[in-house]
Protein backbone atom coordinates (compact mmCIF):
# COMPACT_ATOMS: atom_id res chain seq x y z
CA UNK A 1 0.00 0.00 0.00
CA UNK A 2 1.43 3.35 -1.00
CA UNK A 3 0.90 6.42 1.10
CA UNK A 4 1.33 10.06 0.08
CA UNK A 5 1.93 12.85 2.56
CA UNK A 6 -0.56 15.59 1.84
CA UNK A 7 -0.60 19.19 3.01
CA UNK A 8 -2.57 19.25 6.24
CA UNK A 9 -3.67 22.82 5.70
CA UNK A 10 -5.49 22.24 2.46
CA UNK A 11 -3.32 23.36 -0.47
CA UNK A 12 -3.51 19.94 -2.10
CA UNK A 13 0.29 19.74 -2.28
CA UNK A 14 1.94 16.38 -1.76
CA UNK A 15 5.45 15.77 -0.40
CA UNK A 16 7.83 14.63 -3.11
CA UNK A 17 10.33 11.80 -2.99
CA UNK A 18 13.41 12.53 -5.11
CA UNK A 19 16.30 10.11 -5.38
CA UNK A 20 14.63 7.87 -2.78
CA UNK A 21 14.57 10.70 -0.26
CA UNK A 22 11.50 12.34 1.22
CA UNK A 23 11.65 16.07 0.61
CA UNK A 24 11.33 18.10 3.80
CA UNK A 25 11.96 21.76 4.50
CA UNK A 26 15.32 22.61 6.00
CA UNK A 27 14.68 26.30 6.54
CA UNK A 28 15.89 27.43 9.94
CA UNK A 29 13.47 28.97 12.38
CA UNK A 30 15.14 32.33 11.71
CA UNK A 31 14.67 31.93 7.97
CA UNK A 32 11.03 30.95 8.39
CA UNK A 33 10.55 34.12 10.40
CA UNK A 34 12.35 36.13 7.72
CA UNK A 35 10.12 34.69 4.99
CA UNK A 36 7.09 35.99 6.84
CA UNK A 37 8.84 39.34 7.39
CA UNK A 38 9.66 38.98 11.07
CA UNK A 39 13.50 38.89 11.12
CA UNK A 40 15.54 42.01 11.81
CA UNK A 41 18.98 43.49 12.33
CA UNK A 42 19.86 46.10 14.90
CA UNK A 43 22.95 48.04 13.94
CA UNK A 44 24.91 49.91 16.59
CA UNK A 45 27.31 51.83 14.39
CA UNK A 46 30.36 53.62 15.76
CA UNK A 47 29.27 53.85 19.36
CA UNK A 48 32.01 54.83 21.78
CA UNK A 49 31.16 53.77 25.33
CA UNK A 50 32.65 56.49 27.43
CA UNK A 51 34.34 54.38 30.04
CA UNK A 52 34.40 51.34 32.26
CA UNK A 53 31.18 49.56 33.19
CA UNK A 54 28.97 51.86 31.14
CA UNK A 55 25.61 50.68 29.84
CA UNK A 56 25.85 51.51 26.16
CA UNK A 57 23.15 49.36 24.52
CA UNK A 58 19.52 48.76 25.49
CA UNK A 59 16.49 47.00 24.08
CA UNK A 60 13.02 46.16 25.34
CA UNK A 61 10.52 43.82 23.76
CA UNK A 62 7.09 45.50 23.64
CA UNK A 63 5.65 42.81 21.38
CA UNK A 64 3.38 40.01 22.54
CA UNK A 65 5.76 37.45 21.01
CA UNK A 66 9.20 36.27 22.06
CA UNK A 67 12.17 38.15 20.61
CA UNK A 68 14.85 35.56 19.82
CA UNK A 69 18.45 36.72 19.34
CA UNK A 70 20.35 34.17 17.28
CA UNK A 71 23.50 36.06 16.29
CA UNK A 72 25.66 38.98 17.39
CA UNK A 73 28.70 40.10 15.44
CA UNK A 74 30.96 43.11 15.22
CA UNK A 75 34.33 44.64 15.83
CA UNK A 76 35.89 47.30 18.00
CA UNK A 77 38.91 49.51 18.28
CA UNK A 78 40.11 48.41 21.70
CA UNK A 79 41.44 44.89 21.78
CA UNK A 80 40.64 44.75 25.49
CA UNK A 81 36.96 45.50 25.05
CA UNK A 82 34.49 43.08 26.62
CA UNK A 83 30.70 43.21 26.84
CA UNK A 84 28.49 41.96 29.62
CA UNK A 85 25.07 41.00 28.30
CA UNK A 86 22.34 41.26 30.93
CA UNK A 87 18.72 40.09 30.90
CA UNK A 88 15.82 41.31 32.98
CA UNK A 89 16.71 44.89 33.92
CA UNK A 90 13.99 46.67 35.88
CA UNK A 91 14.08 50.03 34.10
CA UNK A 92 15.27 51.82 30.97
CA UNK A 93 17.83 53.89 32.84
CA UNK A 94 18.14 57.42 31.56
CA UNK A 95 16.19 56.48 28.43
CA UNK A 96 18.30 59.15 26.75
CA UNK A 97 20.12 57.07 24.18
CA UNK A 98 20.22 57.40 20.41
CA UNK A 99 17.25 55.51 19.00
CA UNK A 100 18.05 52.54 16.76
CA UNK A 101 15.38 51.41 14.32
CA UNK A 102 15.69 47.72 13.42
CA UNK A 103 16.03 46.87 9.75
CA UNK A 104 13.82 44.18 8.27
CA UNK A 105 15.92 41.40 6.69
CA UNK A 106 13.28 40.79 4.03
CA UNK A 107 13.22 43.51 1.40
CA UNK A 108 9.66 42.54 0.61
CA UNK A 109 8.38 43.35 4.06
CA UNK A 110 7.76 46.73 5.62
CA UNK A 111 7.13 45.37 9.10
CA UNK A 112 8.82 46.81 12.15
CA UNK A 113 9.03 45.03 15.49
CA UNK A 114 7.46 46.59 18.55
CA UNK A 115 10.63 47.20 20.51
CA UNK A 116 12.60 50.04 22.04
CA UNK A 117 16.29 50.11 21.20
CA UNK A 118 18.97 52.66 21.94
CA UNK A 119 22.73 53.01 22.20
CA UNK A 120 24.77 55.82 23.63
CA UNK A 121 28.26 57.01 24.42
CA UNK A 122 26.98 58.22 27.76
CA UNK A 123 26.10 55.71 30.44
CA UNK A 124 22.44 54.66 30.13
CA UNK A 125 22.54 53.78 33.84
CA UNK A 126 20.14 50.86 33.69
CA UNK A 127 19.04 49.15 36.89
CA UNK A 128 19.30 45.42 37.53
CA UNK A 129 19.62 42.52 35.13
CA UNK A 130 21.35 39.15 35.30
CA UNK A 131 24.59 38.50 33.47
CA UNK A 132 23.70 35.92 30.82
CA UNK A 133 26.92 36.02 28.79
CA UNK A 134 30.18 37.88 28.34
CA UNK A 135 31.26 38.59 24.78
CA UNK A 136 34.41 39.76 23.10
CA UNK A 137 34.95 40.64 19.53
CA UNK A 138 38.36 39.95 18.05
CA UNK A 139 41.53 40.69 19.95
CA UNK A 140 42.93 42.05 16.72
CA UNK A 141 41.78 45.64 16.33
CA UNK A 142 38.91 46.05 13.86
CA UNK A 143 38.74 42.31 13.16
CA UNK A 144 35.18 41.05 12.74
CA UNK A 145 33.93 38.28 15.04
CA UNK A 146 30.62 36.41 14.95
CA UNK A 147 28.80 34.79 17.87
CA UNK A 148 25.97 32.35 17.19
CA UNK A 149 23.45 31.32 19.82
CA UNK A 150 22.06 27.86 19.00
CA UNK A 151 19.57 28.16 21.86
CA UNK A 152 18.85 31.79 21.16
CA UNK A 153 18.79 34.42 23.84
CA UNK A 154 15.10 34.87 24.41
CA UNK A 155 13.65 38.24 25.32
CA UNK A 156 10.09 37.56 26.46
CA UNK A 157 7.38 40.19 26.07
CA UNK A 158 7.91 43.26 28.26
CA UNK A 159 11.44 42.30 29.28
CA UNK A 160 14.77 44.00 28.70
CA UNK A 161 18.33 43.27 27.55
CA UNK A 162 21.25 45.63 27.89
CA UNK A 163 25.01 45.59 27.45
CA UNK A 164 27.74 46.99 29.59
CA UNK A 165 31.18 47.77 28.19
CA UNK A 166 34.43 47.07 29.98
CA UNK A 167 36.03 50.22 28.62
CA UNK A 168 36.01 53.02 26.10
CA UNK A 169 36.56 52.75 22.34
CA UNK A 170 34.44 52.64 19.22
CA UNK A 171 32.22 49.59 18.76
CA UNK A 172 30.40 48.39 15.66
CA UNK A 173 27.78 45.74 16.35
CA UNK A 174 25.07 43.89 14.43
CA UNK A 175 22.45 42.08 16.49
CA UNK A 176 20.17 39.69 14.62
CA UNK A 177 16.80 38.53 15.94
CA UNK A 178 13.38 37.32 14.95
CA UNK A 179 9.94 37.48 16.50
CA UNK A 180 8.05 34.26 17.14
CA UNK B 1 -3.79 6.59 -0.21
CA UNK B 2 -3.07 10.10 0.98
CA UNK B 3 -2.06 10.69 4.58
CA UNK B 4 -1.91 13.82 6.64
CA UNK B 5 0.54 14.15 9.53
CA UNK B 6 -1.60 15.19 12.48
CA UNK B 7 -0.85 15.75 16.13
CA UNK B 8 -3.40 13.63 18.03
CA UNK B 9 -3.07 15.90 21.06
CA UNK B 10 -3.52 19.29 19.41
CA UNK B 11 -5.09 18.48 16.07
CA UNK B 12 -2.28 20.44 14.37
CA UNK B 13 -1.54 19.30 10.84
CA UNK B 14 1.83 19.39 9.06
CA UNK B 15 1.98 21.55 5.96
CA UNK B 16 3.51 20.60 2.61
CA UNK B 17 4.99 23.56 0.75
CA UNK B 18 6.50 23.31 -2.72
CA UNK B 19 6.24 19.53 -2.48
CA UNK B 20 8.32 19.45 0.69
CA UNK B 21 7.01 18.41 4.09
CA UNK B 22 7.35 21.32 6.52
CA UNK B 23 9.26 20.20 9.60
CA UNK B 24 10.55 21.99 12.66
CA UNK B 25 14.25 22.82 12.48
CA UNK B 26 14.45 24.28 15.98
CA UNK B 27 17.56 22.94 17.70
CA UNK B 28 17.08 21.01 20.90
CA UNK B 29 18.76 23.88 22.71
CA UNK B 30 16.26 26.37 21.30
CA UNK B 31 13.34 24.11 22.23
CA UNK B 32 14.71 23.84 25.75
CA UNK B 33 15.21 27.61 25.96
CA UNK B 34 11.63 28.25 24.86
CA UNK B 35 10.57 26.15 27.86
CA UNK B 36 12.91 27.99 30.24
CA UNK B 37 15.38 25.13 30.57
CA UNK B 38 18.52 26.65 29.09
CA UNK B 39 21.32 28.32 31.05
CA UNK B 40 24.75 29.94 30.89
CA UNK B 41 27.38 29.47 33.59
CA UNK B 42 30.05 32.18 33.54
CA UNK B 43 33.49 31.75 35.03
CA UNK B 44 36.02 34.56 35.47
CA UNK B 45 38.99 33.28 37.40
CA UNK B 46 42.76 33.59 37.61
CA UNK B 47 44.27 30.28 38.72
CA UNK B 48 47.50 30.94 40.55
CA UNK B 49 49.09 27.59 39.95
CA UNK B 50 49.29 25.33 36.92
CA UNK B 51 47.47 22.04 36.61
CA UNK B 52 44.69 22.99 39.00
CA UNK B 53 40.96 22.39 38.93
CA UNK B 54 39.37 25.80 38.42
CA UNK B 55 35.81 24.93 37.34
CA UNK B 56 33.30 22.39 38.64
CA UNK B 57 29.77 21.41 37.63
CA UNK B 58 27.57 18.64 39.07
CA UNK B 59 24.10 17.85 37.73
CA UNK B 60 21.65 17.68 40.63
CA UNK B 61 18.62 17.54 38.33
CA UNK B 62 16.76 14.35 37.46
CA UNK B 63 17.18 15.11 33.75
CA UNK B 64 20.31 14.89 31.61
CA UNK B 65 22.31 18.10 31.48
CA UNK B 66 23.55 18.73 27.92
CA UNK B 67 26.44 21.14 27.31
CA UNK B 68 26.19 22.41 23.74
CA UNK B 69 28.73 25.23 23.70
CA UNK B 70 31.79 26.45 25.58
CA UNK B 71 33.61 29.65 24.77
CA UNK B 72 36.17 31.87 26.37
CA UNK B 73 39.59 33.42 26.41
CA UNK B 74 42.77 33.40 28.46
CA UNK B 75 45.49 35.94 29.02
CA UNK B 76 48.22 33.42 28.25
CA UNK B 77 48.22 32.23 24.65
CA UNK B 78 49.63 28.87 25.79
CA UNK B 79 46.78 28.10 28.16
CA UNK B 80 45.19 24.69 27.67
CA UNK B 81 42.08 23.47 29.42
CA UNK B 82 41.31 19.84 30.16
CA UNK B 83 37.64 18.95 30.46
CA UNK B 84 37.05 15.90 32.64
CA UNK B 85 33.94 13.83 33.25
CA UNK B 86 32.90 11.54 36.09
CA UNK B 87 34.92 12.81 39.02
CA UNK B 88 34.13 10.88 42.18
CA UNK B 89 33.72 13.81 44.53
CA UNK B 90 33.07 17.57 44.62
CA UNK B 91 36.54 18.35 45.94
CA UNK B 92 36.50 21.81 47.50
CA UNK B 93 33.79 23.12 45.16
CA UNK B 94 31.19 23.57 47.87
CA UNK B 95 33.50 24.21 50.81
CA UNK B 96 35.87 26.69 49.23
CA UNK B 97 34.84 27.49 45.64
CA UNK B 98 33.09 30.62 44.47
CA UNK B 99 29.55 29.51 43.72
CA UNK B 100 28.29 30.15 40.18
CA UNK B 101 24.55 30.51 39.66
CA UNK B 102 23.76 29.74 36.02
CA UNK B 103 21.51 32.33 34.39
CA UNK B 104 18.34 31.41 32.55
CA UNK B 105 18.66 32.38 28.87
CA UNK B 106 14.94 33.14 28.56
CA UNK B 107 13.94 36.37 30.29
CA UNK B 108 10.43 35.03 30.88
CA UNK B 109 11.73 32.47 33.37
CA UNK B 110 13.44 32.89 36.70
CA UNK B 111 13.79 29.21 37.55
CA UNK B 112 17.34 28.19 38.32
CA UNK B 113 19.28 25.12 37.29
CA UNK B 114 19.56 22.33 39.82
CA UNK B 115 23.34 22.12 39.70
CA UNK B 116 26.34 22.60 41.92
CA UNK B 117 28.67 24.93 40.07
CA UNK B 118 31.77 26.74 41.27
CA UNK B 119 35.09 28.17 40.18
CA UNK B 120 38.14 29.20 42.13
CA UNK B 121 41.66 30.53 41.75
CA UNK B 122 42.76 27.93 44.26
CA UNK B 123 42.75 24.26 43.32
CA UNK B 124 39.28 22.75 43.76
CA UNK B 125 41.09 19.41 44.19
CA UNK B 126 38.45 17.25 42.56
CA UNK B 127 39.13 13.52 42.67
CA UNK B 128 39.13 11.33 39.58
CA UNK B 129 37.57 11.96 36.18
CA UNK B 130 38.53 11.04 32.67
CA UNK B 131 39.51 13.53 30.01
CA UNK B 132 36.64 14.10 27.61
CA UNK B 133 38.07 17.04 25.70
CA UNK B 134 41.13 19.25 25.47
CA UNK B 135 40.45 22.89 24.72
CA UNK B 136 42.77 25.72 23.79
CA UNK B 137 41.26 29.12 23.41
CA UNK B 138 42.95 31.24 20.79
CA UNK B 139 46.73 31.26 20.39
CA UNK B 140 46.43 35.02 20.60
CA UNK B 141 46.14 36.09 24.19
CA UNK B 142 42.65 37.31 25.17
CA UNK B 143 41.14 36.22 21.86
CA UNK B 144 37.72 34.62 22.25
CA UNK B 145 37.21 31.16 20.80
CA UNK B 146 33.95 29.18 20.60
CA UNK B 147 33.52 25.43 20.71
CA UNK B 148 30.24 23.85 19.67
CA UNK B 149 29.43 20.28 20.67
CA UNK B 150 26.98 18.85 18.14
CA UNK B 151 26.66 15.68 20.19
CA UNK B 152 26.59 17.61 23.43
CA UNK B 153 28.58 16.74 26.51
CA UNK B 154 26.04 14.95 28.64
CA UNK B 155 26.01 14.96 32.42
CA UNK B 156 23.53 12.41 33.68
CA UNK B 157 21.90 12.94 37.06
CA UNK B 158 24.51 13.23 39.79
CA UNK B 159 27.43 13.24 37.34
CA UNK B 160 30.27 15.74 37.44
CA UNK B 161 32.40 17.75 35.02
CA UNK B 162 35.44 19.76 35.95
CA UNK B 163 38.14 21.71 34.13
CA UNK B 164 41.77 22.16 34.94
CA UNK B 165 44.32 24.52 33.47
CA UNK B 166 47.79 23.87 32.11
CA UNK B 167 49.24 27.13 33.36
CA UNK B 168 48.31 30.02 35.59
CA UNK B 169 46.61 33.21 34.47
CA UNK B 170 43.21 34.70 33.73
CA UNK B 171 40.52 32.48 32.23
CA UNK B 172 37.09 33.70 31.15
CA UNK B 173 34.78 30.86 30.21
CA UNK B 174 31.08 30.64 29.32
CA UNK B 175 29.43 27.20 29.51
CA UNK B 176 26.01 26.87 27.86
CA UNK B 177 23.73 23.95 28.68
CA UNK B 178 20.14 22.76 28.79
CA UNK B 179 18.22 19.99 30.48
CA UNK B 180 16.93 17.31 28.15
CA UNK B 181 13.25 16.49 28.67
Amino acid sequence: MNAFIEDGVGSGGVAAVIGNELQVTTETEAMKANIRGDAYTIIADSVDPGGAAEDWFYMMNNDSRNLIIYRIDGWCVSTDEEFNVLLGATDAGTDAGDVITPVNNNAGSGKLPRIECTSDATNLAITGGDLVTTLKFDHVTLQHTTHLFPSGIILAPNTRLHMEAKGAGIVHMNLYFYMD
Amino acid sequence: MKVICEDPKTGGKAAVRNNALAVSTASEALKANLKGNCYSALCDVTPAVLGKDFFFLRNADERDLVIFKIEGWADDASQEITVELNATDDGQAIAAGDAIIPINMNSAFDNTAAVVCASDATDLAVTGGVTASLLAFDATALQIRTFDFPAGIILATGKRLHCNCSIQGLINMNVYFYFRE
